[in-house]
Parts: structure tokens; sequence; C-alpha cells
């Protein structure tokens, strides 16, 4: 008779508890199986091309110092929790946790050699510290226009008319009114600003030509909930969220479609911790574009000869799906990128950092918000990697990453031009 | 907590203001947030609550501010441990009050590579993927190491590194050429052709005799010699393409060889000993890249995607039943696609003669695509970890591949008698050829859970069977991964403790560099 | 003394007459003579123990020697002393063919070693056609190159036993521990092996010696490729070596070549220097245990593809000099057991300058170094270069012969003045002299300042007394 195996007597072991809350146990879990491996520094390491584009943590990689990394984050987090140190035991604490994008490098680097989940690790401490000392003064405005105006931008609600208006010029649907298969949810950030409003326009003008039946829901749009969510509001991401969901639900849609990337990993991902369930489909407009693409219904009329590169955005790409142990960290990826190639003139050439290793533009986690020197080192990074491509102009498809990489290039000697994806598919047709 | 606070003390103060006026002051630290992430390491110290957090974490930019630091460190008689990526090592954690972390996170530069003359010259946060992808680049290769190519390139030469192509292109400590080093006295130490010119480290003997002696040993010095801040490294030339052929998404990534200069096969014989036939008939034959025998759970901490994955192929008996004395070997094609077919016939020729069988069709479908070929790119330690938070190992040793057959069945007896805490794990037995077979190297690597009470009960008994053992004057190879106190206990026993105490006494006056290792010359 | 000399060896082992000691008083450099006070003809360990034991009472120096064939002036007591002669140590202790490798004595010689090894089919890594009399040793402990760079896993030396001036008896590697089979060099606690090599017996004497064998080719072909000048040597070699292309790989230039081959002196000599061109590459591609044929004609195919792509021709003979190949693969197969070293037909010895460099920089060094001839009334025929590629071309080991007649002290001033200025201008122009002998040592260890200091803290813990061959190095 064999005898009997000797496996772990910790059942975690022999299956990641991925359905169990993410409470402190769990928080000390992760924590704990740190090996201090420092995969969370590095691009995993079967994909570095180079020296210089090797690192995927931008915290890290600005601060240098340990603490500033996914596992400098997991001894912080098991200090706390077994009670060796206080939140307010040094000021540093908030740099450590708040001077990070959640951008999910680290955490989809870590996902490469274990079972774990480092930016909810992370999002779970920011609530923890939250809890503690109270909301960070550098966020103190986002957080009280979300409060105020359910977008984070200090904006009225009913500025969102703005660009509902010129959307109802275009003949396009007010989901609060009439229905329609497809809500596209436009995200504050697109819908607020003046700069990137255009995106917008040119999204409902395409999905306009192709017939699809879509609407808005112009100034009774309410922030996704991402803002809080990744700097520790959870309750405020909860009361999003789920109003959201309910909304939606409500609408009796088939589909949301959201330009936005950290709009989309929020309602995709994240809304699946909240107690109401989803019974829609969650897509970004890029992968409901790509299957117009792939159905050749999408006609060009013009060639851009343009060499460009395409910038992951993190919660579009390694954050946009849930996580499932073993799996692949699929994200947006191909969608995106076949749409380039299907523009006439676009030659696509690759960054080094891509897809789940990506680098990030710097504008995630708050840090557009609160960090804004650390944001746009970071984008500075990525802008200097775009121009090591040969690459006349970055593309990408989230608000937060054009603005952020915007804003770092001022200022650098070798300009990048930085693009939507929609707006260059716009000029093509 | 104030009145506690070691930084409120003045010999703080005028150490923290003398390494501020040495580095800049946003180049040390001393706060409880940073400290914190500087005492944890995967082995037992933190976890067995004999580590603390270091006094200071100070970055020196290059080798004089590094000189520096450790000056500063002689003067104020305070411990320093010199880190690289810090992972990996039993030795890389304050084991007392006021130690000084040297973190080399400001030295990331590639000064060189010469290309023709193949080598680099690295400094120390260089990790072996930054330097393995420099090297890709230029048709040339730097070797897979066992740990993770996260490590510090220096780290990982200094260190074991026992790696794969260790088998055909030598093991880490012929690796290493030209040392810019600080030795713990705060001496700047040249070696090899550095010691003539600080700017062309090619070669690395001499003048004379080799100082290059002082910093390895089996498990390296331990930061027990000072830090080194340059070194030249060797790079090998390499028949694969310019960048590594990975495709997929973590965590399932392939990667695919060009079929004509690369060929695994993975052959399974009924015993060790006829394993390790088939490995000396290899290395007689002066052919392949890598050859080793890799114990059955390597098998599936390299592949394995998750712990449910994990546990379940486990169970299963997935690699238990099929790669057991199996040997795995790649053939390189140096020289040409010829040169591939060659060694294809002679390996065969092998295979038949020592009556080996290939594994099973679907395991090495299952295997080789996913693991072995990036192995050759990096091992990914870390997932060593993943089935039980850690593992430990219990004997290894390089000297001949028969001496690591006989080693090995030791280890068998002891993992018997030491499971559990011991999980299952089918007699690990890692046997690896290098130097076209001239040496063989025996290790036994198995899952413990990461528990105190067990990983403290395993470590007492791992430490009595060292001791056991080197009573008995055998020296079992895990102990020169414990540094300082395994020295102690062993050097009188081999004969070197007058020679290494006195060396340490002689550059390491103050006992400044990482005491108590790599030993205390005043035990 | 002379009696407790007598107690340790015997009484016939020690020598003190003038004529003996004249003999030991001088080598083939042109070191001044040095006399020791005895010589001391040692057989075991026991008695290097025991003369440890004495010198270290009387303070005597103790100058190891393994040979009498010495070029270099390690073996000349700077001191006076006690000259340990060790060259009746010269069995073969263990042939391990399954291991390949091989425990030898002190006296072993290069040929001794071949033949021993030739009944396994295995061969020792030797260097450059040595002197009959030489020490296989000393040879591998003094880091001399070997022929063959590819072993890219580098020198042979494995472990040893080693008896230190402070009077301690130490193995070095796995030998410390009785249970292995010695084989693996680095421990116990560091690399300590490191230490005894390129260090002119100054550290430690070593009784014996691990050292590795390879495989003793049964198919060879040599091939030839012939250069107008070293630099166009560099390039096909890096190529070949970066393809794992051949076995025994060096160049050698015309003076050297025609020595090497002449057997009639100086008919053939003069012959060979009309027919040789200016440098030869010689490279020999040899076939494995298993399927040698088709070893070599896998290589053979890809030295021709390269020869074809760099436009180089490797041919089986240069100059049109009849059985080159069958001379050169005979000469590598059977080592001279004695007769007359090939280096010293020209003149009666060579007086050589060596050190390391890379190939890309040898060009710049061998101009130097013919500006320094001609000024010294060298011809271009008269001055020996060889190039030794190391560990697959990454390096090399570069040497320059200067002929001088042992019997003109005009032509030993002449050629002495050369050697020191030349050295110095090489040395200042950045070649790398790995092992210093004579007064190279000055010239190095000025320049390396902590490199000399810790050298001599170690020296302190391995040889307190200092009595292990003073004046060398810096020591």
């Amino acid at each position: 008779m064999a005898k009997e195996m000797l496996l772990p007597k910790d059942p975690r072991y022999l299956r990641y508890p991925l359905e169990t809350p993410f409470d402190k146990e769990k928080a000390r879990w992760i924590a704990f199986n740190c090996s201090r491996c420092s995969v969370c520094k590095w691009v995993n390491s079967w994909q570095v091309k180079s020296a210089r584009y090797a690192r995927i943590c931008p915290q890290h990689t600005r601060y240098l110092y340990d603490s500033h990394s996914g596992q400098g984050k997991c001894d912080l987090a098991l200090a706390i929790i077994d009670g060796k140190m206080k939140w307010d035991d040094d000021p540093e604490i908030k740099d450590i946790l708040f001077r990070c994008t959640m951008c999910g490098g680290c955490d989809a680097m870590d996902k490469n050699i274990r079972d774990a989940e480092l930016i909810k690790l992370y999002r779970w401490m920011r609530s923890e510290y939250i809890k503690a000392l109270g909301p960070l003064p550098e966020h103190k405005s986002l957080i009280d226009s979300l409060k105020q105006y359910d977008n984070v931008w200090l904006q009225p609600r009913a500025k969102r008319n703005s660009w509902a208006q010129d959307l109802k010029n275009l003949g396009i649907k007010d989901l609060n009114n009439e229905k329609a298969d497809v809500l596209l949810f436009v995200g504050c950030t697109y819908g607020l600003s003046q700069e990137l409003k255009p995106t917008i326009l040119n999204i409902a003008k395409i999905l306009k030509q192709n017939k699809v039946d879509f609407g808005i829901l112009g100034d009774k749009e309410i922030c996704c909930g991402s803002p809080p969510d990744k700097i520790g509001l959870l309750d405020e991401f909860e009361r999003l969220g789920t109003a959201n969901i309910k909304r939606f639900n409500e609408l009796g849609i088939k589909t949301l479609i959201t330009p936005c990337a950290g709009c989309y990993g929020t309602i995709r991902v994240e809304y699946d911790e909240l107690p109401v369930k989803k019974q829609f489909e969650v897509l970004h407009v890029a992968e409901y574009l790509d299957r117009l693409v792939a159905d050749k219904k999408i006609n060009y009329k013009k060639e851009l000869n343009l060499t460009v590169t395409w910038h992951d955005p993190c919660h579009m790409g390694r954050m946009g799906r849930p996580y499932v142990p073993g799996k692949d960290l699929e994200g947006v990826y191909d969608e995106p990128r076949r749409i380039l190639k299907s523009i006439p003139g676009i030659e696509l050439v690759e960054m080094e950092r891509i897809r789940e290793y990506a680098w990030c533009c710097g504008g995630g986690g708050g840090a557009f918000t609160g960090f804004k020197d650390f944001a746009q080192w970071t984008a500075r990074e990525r802008l200097t990697e775009a121009k090591d491509t040969g690459a006349d102009v970055l593309i990408t498809s989230c608000p937060w990453c054009e603005s952020n990489l915007r804003a770092g290039g001022i200022g650098m000697d070798e300009k990048m031009e930085v693009r939507n994806l929609f707006d260059l598919m716009m000029q093509a047709l | 907590m104030a009145k506690k606070d070691i930084r409120n003390n003045d010999r703080h103060q005028q150490i923290l203001q003398a390494f501020q006026a040495a580095v800049g002051p946003e180049n040390v630290k001393d706060n409880p947030a940073t400290v914190n992430a500087y005492y944890g390491d995967w082995l037992p110290p933190k976890l067995l609550g004999m580590s603390v957090p270091p006094e200071f974490v100070v970055l020196p930019n290059g080798t004089l501010e590094t000189q520096a630091v450790i000056k500063i460190c002689n003067r104020y008689k305070v411990p320093f441990i010199p880190v690289g990526s810090n992972q990996w090592s039993l030795t890389g954690s304050p084991n007392r009050q006021g130690t000084v972390i040297i973190d080399c996170k400001r030295m990331g530069k590639i000064h060189e590579i010469d290309e023709k003359n193949m080598y680099a010259v690295i400094e120390p946060l260089v990790t072996l993927a930054q330097l393995q992808a420099e090297a890709y680049k230029r048709g040339l290769y730097i070797g897979s190491p066992e740990a993770s190519a996260t490590a510090s390139a220096i780290a990982g030469h200094c260190f074991q590194g026992m790696w794969g192509v260790g088998y055909r292109l030598g093991v880490a400590y012929r690796n290493i050429l030209g040392i810019e080093w600080v030795l713990p006295n705060g001496e700047i130490l040249r070696t090899g052709s550095f010691s003539l010119d600080a700017q062309n480290g090619f070669w690395g003997e001499g003048p004379g005799p080799d100082l290059r002696g002082m910093l390895r040993g089996y498990a390296g010095a331990m930061g027990g010699f000072g830090m080194v801040t340059k070194m030249a490294v060797k790079l090998h030339p390499y028949p694969g393409p310019k960048t590594w052929p990975v495709r997929g998404t973590i965590p399932n990534q392939i990667s695919e060889l060009p079929e004509d200069r690369f060929k695994w096969y993975i052959i399974k014989y009924d015993s060790l000993e006829g394993a390790i036939n088939f490995m000396y008939e290899i290395g007689k034959a002066e052919i392949a890249g890598v050859v080793q025998k890799w114990p059955t759970v390597y098998y599936i901490w390299w592949w394995a995607n998750s712990n449910e994955q994990y546990w379940t192929e486990w169970q299963k008996r997935t690699f238990q039943d099929n790669v057991k004395n199996a040997v795995g070997v790649c053939l390189w094609g140096f020289t040409s696609p010829k040169q591939l077919e060659y060694e294809k016939r002679v390996l065969e020729d092998i295979i038949k003669e020592t009556g080996g069988k290939p594994i099973k069709q679907e395991v090495f479908d299952l295997w080789v695509p996913r693991t072995a070929n990036n192995w050759i790119r990096d091992t990914h330690g870390s997932r060593m970890m993943r089935p039980s938070g850690t593992f430990l190992a219990l004997r290894l040793q390089t000297d001949t591949l028969k001496y690591a057959v006989d080693h090995v069945r030791q280890g068998y007896e002891w993992v018997e008698k030491f499971s559990p805490p011991i999980l299952d794990c089918d007699g690990p037995d890692w046997i690896g050829g290098y130097d076209f077979g001239h040496f063989g190297f025996g290790e036994t690597d198995f899952p413990v859970e990461k528990r105190a009470e067990d990983i403290g009960d395993l470590m007492n008994k791992l430490l009595a069977m060292t001791k056991e053992d080197v009573q008995n004057g055998l020296e079992n190879g895990i102990g020169p991964f414990l540094g300082g106190p395994y020295h102690q206990m062993a050097a009188p026993v081999f004969n070197y403790e007058h020679l290494l105490k006195g060396i340490k006494k002689a550059i390491d006056p103050n006992f400044v560099s990482n005491p108590p290792h790599n030993i205390d010359p005043n035990a | 003394m002379i009696k407790e000399l007598r107690d340790i060896v015997g009484a016939k082992n020690v020598l003190d007459n003038e004529e003996a000691l004249a003999l030991y008083a001088q080598d083939r450099s042109l070191s001044a003579p040095k006399k020791p006070f005895a010589v001391a003809k040692v057989n075991s360990a026991e008695q290097i123990q025991e003369l440890i034991a004495f010198a270290n009472k009387t303070f005597t120096p103790l100058i190891p020697s393994s040979s009498t064939i010495h070029f270099y002036g390690a073996t000349l007591p700077e001191h006076g002393g006690v000259v340990v002669d060790l060259s009746g140590m010269n069995k073969i202790l263990e042939i391990d063919p399954l291991n390949r490798k091989v425990k030898i004595e002190p006296g072993v010689t290069w040929h001794q070693l071949q033949q021993a090894l030739k009944e396994h089919d295995q061969m020792p890594l030797n260097p450059l056609f040595p002197h009959p009399g030489t020490s296989a040793m000393t040879s591998s402990l003094e880091r001399e190159p070997m022929l063959i760079p590819k072993y890219e896993y580098g020198d042979p030396v494995l472990t040893m036993q080693v008896h230190l001036g402070n009077g301690q008896l130490f193995r070095t590697g796995t030998a410390s521990d009785k249970h292995t089979y010695g084989a693996y060099p680095e421990g116990p606690g560091i690399d300590f092996w490191r230490f005894f090599l390129g260090a002119q017996g100054t550290m430690g004497i070593v009784s014996w010696l691990n050292i590795k064998t390879e495989y003793r080719p049964k198919y060879q072909k040599a091939y030839f490729v012939a250069c107008d000048e070293l630099e166009d040597a560099a390039d096909p070699i890096y190529k070949l070596q970066r393809r794992h292309i051949g076995n025994e790989c060096f160049v050698l230039n015309r003076f050297l070549l025609a020595q090497l081959l002449c057997k009639e002196y100086p008919k053939d000599f003069t012959k060979l220097m009309d027919d040789l061109p200016p440098y030869t590459i010689i490279l020999v591609i040899a076939g494995a245990p298993r399927r040698p044929l088709e070893r070599i004609a896998y290589e053979e195919e890809a030295l021709m593809e390269i020869a074809t792509d760099m436009k180089f021709e490797a041919a089986k003979t240069v100059g049109g000099v009849a059985g080159l190949g069958t001379a050169i693969l005979d000469m590598l197969h059977d080592l001279p057991a004695d007769g007359p070293y090939w280096k010293t037909r020209y003149k009666n010895s060579t007086q050589d300058i060596f050190f390391i460099t890379t190939m890309d920089r040898a060009q710049g060094y061998v101009e130097i170094a013919q500006g320094y001839a001609a000024a010294y009334g060298l011809t271009l025929n008269e001055l020996g270069v060889y190039m030794q590629p190391l560990e697959r071309g990454r390096a090399c080991h570069l040497c320059f012969s200067l002929p001088c007649d042992l019997d003109s002290e005009q032509d030993r001033q002449r050629i002495a003045t050369l050697h020191t200025e030349l050295s110095q201008t090489l040395f200042e122009q950045g070649a790398f002299f790995s092992r210093p002998y004579g007064t190279w040592a000055d010239m190095v260890y000025r320049h390396a300042t902590t490199y000399t200091a810790t050298l001599k803290e170690l020296k302190k813990i391995f040889d307190p007394n200092n009595i292990l061959n003073p004046g060398k190095l810096c020591f």
C-alpha cells in the first residue's frame, strides 16, 4: 500500500483562497509568503529585452529603497498586522503606500511565481491607513469632488451636459429616457475634460456610422468608483459601484462599453466584489470596435503614414480581468493592436515593456492627483521608451494615461506625441 | 516610543551625519518604515525571530562612496551587510542591533560589454536578466543561474552558482574576471587586470597569487569580506536568438528555441546509478550544453502555475511516475546545425548503450516547452516557494558525479528521517554535471511548510545533522551556506581555522563586515 | 645545520658542495646567480613538513624547486637558504579516467605524464611544447597557458596538498574531506587554492596536485593559416573560437615555428625561415571518443565556411613545408622526453616576455616589441612571437622570445636591458603581467598597492617567518 502523502497542513497552500473576502487574514497570508525574490521589482526575466527597460515598478525605480516595492509593502503589512508597527509610527508610510500608481506591474510579475494579489493587498493597506489616520490631504480635492459631484474633477454634474449635448446633436440616444442595447459609459475624465472631449465624439461617430444601437447617460452618469477604490476609500467605491450596477441593470442594456481603461477595469473586474451582480457584458470600446474591424465593417478612407507605438493601460491590460490562479493574465492587449494594424498606413512598433509587463504611465492610484512629480517622472520614462522605438506617436486609450503622459512630456527634449486610438481611427475614416 | 527610539541617540546622529556627508542625505535612511524592509528573507531568520531590522540603510553610488561608507562603519565599529538583490541568502539579514545595510540600488550600471573579447563590466545592482538580455543581443550568454534572474549578477557570481550551462561553459567561480572591491577595512582592492588598469577588467587572475580566492568558496564569503562594487564577468558564445523567444502570457509562457541549434532529451533510467553512468558517458563524449538529473520536485516546482495545479498533479503522480531517475540533456549546436546533428547521433548511441528510455512523450510535451527552455533563461527559483511557502536543502556537495550519488543517497535517509516536517518530495536528488563531467554536484532539496514550528524543528534537526557530519569529517555542503557559525564548527575539522580567521582579522580588523560571517576571528 | 638537514632527508640527499650549489645558483634566465646554502632533495611529504619546521626554527629560507629547468629566476635563492629539490618526488599517484583527473607529485614531467595517461586514452592539458624536464605541477600551478582554448572551464587545477610556511599541512578543495574524490577546487571555507597559483612557491610547497585530464584524440587534423601580421590572425581566431572549432589553437611567428620544426640546425632553420610566412595559425581539429570522424567533418566544414567568408586559407601546410601537419601532430602526441629545447636552437637561451592581453591589442604590442628589438640590434627574424588564445579567445597569452647567448656577456647585457625596457613599456601600455617573475614583480606590485598590501597580509598568515622563497613577488 502506497505511503500516505505528506501534504501541507494549511489548506491555503493546497489551493489559493481566492473566494474568501480580502481581510486582514488574507492580507497577512500574502505578505507572509513573500520570499523576497524581487520579481515584483523587475520585468519577468523571460521578457527582459535590455538592461535599460528591465524594471517593472515605477515607485521602486524612482525611490530605490526596498520599502518602496512590493516586497517592502509586504514587509510593512506584516509588521502592521503583527503589531510591530503602527500606521502613525513613521510619516514615510504614507509615501510607501500612496506613491504607488497601483499599476499592478508587481502584482502581475508576482503571479508568475506564486498565487497572490498584491494590488488587493495594497488597497487593503490603504483603506486601513485611511481608517486609522484619515484620507490624505493630497487627495482631498478628489474626495470632495466625489462627494459633492460624483465625479473626480470638481465639476458640477451639469457640466457633463456640455458634451452630452454634442452627442445628442449627433442623434445619440439618452438612455435615461430611451432604450438601447449598448451603453457608452464615458467616464468622468473623458466627460469633463475639454481636451479629451473630441475622443468621445469620435467614438460616437464611429459607432453611429456602424449603426450601433447605443446611448449615453448624460449628466446622470456618475463616477465608476475607480479613484476611491484605488486610494482606499472603499465605502465610497461601494456607494458609487452599487449605484452604478443597479442603474445599469435597470437600463436593460446588453453591453456596457467604455473608452476609459480605469472605468473598464473597475466595472469589469472590481464590481464583482460588490453584492449586486452585473447583468450585462462589459467591453472596452477597443474590444467592441475590434469586432467591427474583424467583421470588416470599418471602411477607412485615408492612409495615415505614421509609425506608432501602443501603450497598454494597466487597467485595460493586466488588471482588466478577474484573477484566477494559474490562468493567463488576460486583458485587452490584442484588440487595440489589431485596430491599429487595420488603419491604412499605420506601422505598429512595440516598446520593450508591453502587455502584462508594460510600464505604467504614472497616472494611476491617485498619483496623478496627489503626487504629480512622481506621476510625471513615471510618464517620462514611458515616453523615453516610446521614443526609443522610433515611433512618431504613442497611442493609447485611457484618459489618465493620455493626460499624464502629455503632462510628463512637457519640457522633455525629445517630444513624443500622445494620441488616442479612436481619434487616430477617426482620422482615417 | 520616543524614549526607546535609537534615533535619538547621539551616536546614531553622529553616524547618520557621517553617512549623509558621504552619500548625500537622501541616500541614507534610518526610519522604521525603511529599515523594516531589510530584514526579511525566504529562509528562517525572520520567521524564527533571529533577525532584526538594520539601524541604517545606505545607498552609495560607486566604489568611492562605498569606501566612504565602509570607512565610517570602521570608525564607529558598526557592522555592515552589503546586499545585492538580497534574496536567497541566509546571511543577508541583520543578526544584531545596529547593523548598516549597504544597498546597491544606485549601482546599476553596465560599464562595458566587450563583445569581441566576451566580457561585461557590471555594478552590483545589474541583474542576471539584464546582463543576459544585453548578452543575447550580441550573440552571447551568461548562463542560467540556479536562483532567479532577478538576482544581482555580481552576487550570483560570488555565491554558489551551479548554473546548468556550467556543464559546458564553466561553474560560476570561473566566470569572474577583474574585480573592484572595497575590503572590510575600507581599502579598495582591484584584482586581475583591474589591478593594472581600473578600466580594464578582462582578466581575472593575479598578479601572482590570486586574491579572488577570498571572495568565493563553496557558498561565497557571505558579505564577510567587504563589498564588490564592480566586476568583469565572462560572456560565452551562444547560438540562440538575439531576444529570448518567449510567447504567451504570465504565468503560461512558452519558449521555443531554434530546432537546428537546441534539442532537449529527457531520458529515464531504472536507477540513479544508471542515470549517472549516462551522465559520465555524455561528458566523456564532449557533447551537450546542459546535463542535469533533476529531482522530481524540480520538475513540478518549475512547471506548476498555481498551488492547486502543483498539488493536484502531485497527487496524480504525473511527475513521480515519469521522471524519477531521468536525466535532462540539452544539446547546443555552437558550431553549426551539423554539430547538433552530430551530437544527436552520439547521444542516441549512448542512450541505446546505457539502456535509457525517453520519458513519456506527453510528459515531455507538457514540460519541455513551458519549463525546460525557459530554464535556460531563468529557472525562476522562487517558484520553489510555491507549494508550501518555502523549501530547504539538506545536503549539497560538489565533487565527482559518483560522489554526488553517494551524497544524495545519504540525503534520502535524512529526508526520510525528517519527514514530517519535510513534505512529500519523492526523494529529492538533484545531480548536476559540470565542466564536461569533471565535476558532479549533488543537492537534496525539499518543500517544507512555512510555519515557525515546522521550520524551527527542522532547522534544529538540520543543524544537528550538520554537526554530526562535521564531527565525522564530512562536509555536507549545506554548512557553508550558514556562514560564520558553520565555519566556526568546520574550520578546525577541515583545517582552515587559522587561515580563515587570520584573513578575516587581517582585512576586517574591526569585525564589521557582516559578522559573524564568514567567521568570527575571536571566537 | 647541514646535520639537521641530513637528519631530515638523509645524508646523500643534502648537497652542499660548491659544484652542486653552483648548479642551483642560476637558471636559464639572465638573473644574477644566487647561491643557496644547501640543497635538500626530498622524497616525501613528511620530509617537507620537517624541513619547514626546521626552517621556521632557524629562519632559513626554503626555495622549492620541482625540476632542474627554470627560465624565470623563480627558484634562485634571493636570500640564500636551502633549495628544496622536489624532483625526486615524481610519482603519478593516481590516474582516474572515469573522472578524468590525475594526481601527480612535483617531479612528474609533461612527457612522463603524457605517456602514463596514453594507455587510458587521456592526455594532460600541457603548455606549448614544454622543455622535456619541466614539471607538470609547476606549469599548472604557475598558470602556464594551455594549448587548447576550447575548454572554457579553464585551468586544470583541482585540489592539492600543500605545506604552508606556518607548518600547517593543508588540503584544498574537496580534498580537505577524506570522503570525497578530491575533484573540486572550491573550499574549504574559501577558495584557498587560488592563493597557491602563480605564487612561485612563496605561499606553500605543494606535495601533490590533482589536475584535470582530457580525452586523447585518436583522429586529428592540423590546419595552418598563413598571416602577414599578427593582427591578421586575430579575427579568424575570434571567429573560430566563438564557433567552438578545434582543439589546439595558437599562433607562432616564423622565428619560433622554424625553431620548432627544424631537425638540423642551421640547415633546416635557414630554409624554414625562407619558406614560412611571418605568422602561422596552427589549428588542430580532433575527433571525440565517439564518431570521431563525424566531429572532425562538421568542424572542418565550419572552418572552411569561415575561411571563405573571411577570405583566408586554411591549408594543410604553409610555405610549402612538407609534412607540416604530421610533424605538429606527432609532437603534440609525443612530447619530447629529452634532447635540446626547441626554443634554444638559435641561441642557447630564450628570454621570454609574456603577459595577458586581448587578441585585438596584440598587434600593438608586437609593434612595440619590434621597435625595441630593432633598437637593440635584433632583426625581425630574431624576435619570437607566440600568441596563445585563452578561453575561447576571450584573452590571449602573448609571448615575445628574445634569443640570448648566455655565454656572451655582451649579449647577456644587451638582452637584459632590452628585456627590462621592453617589459616596462609593455606594462605601461596595459600588458597584464599576471605572473610577475623577477624584475617584473617590482613593476607590477608597485602599481597594485592594495593588492600588494593584501597579499602581504596573507603571506603573514601562511608563512609568518617568510621562509618560503623570500624575495620573490612582493614578499
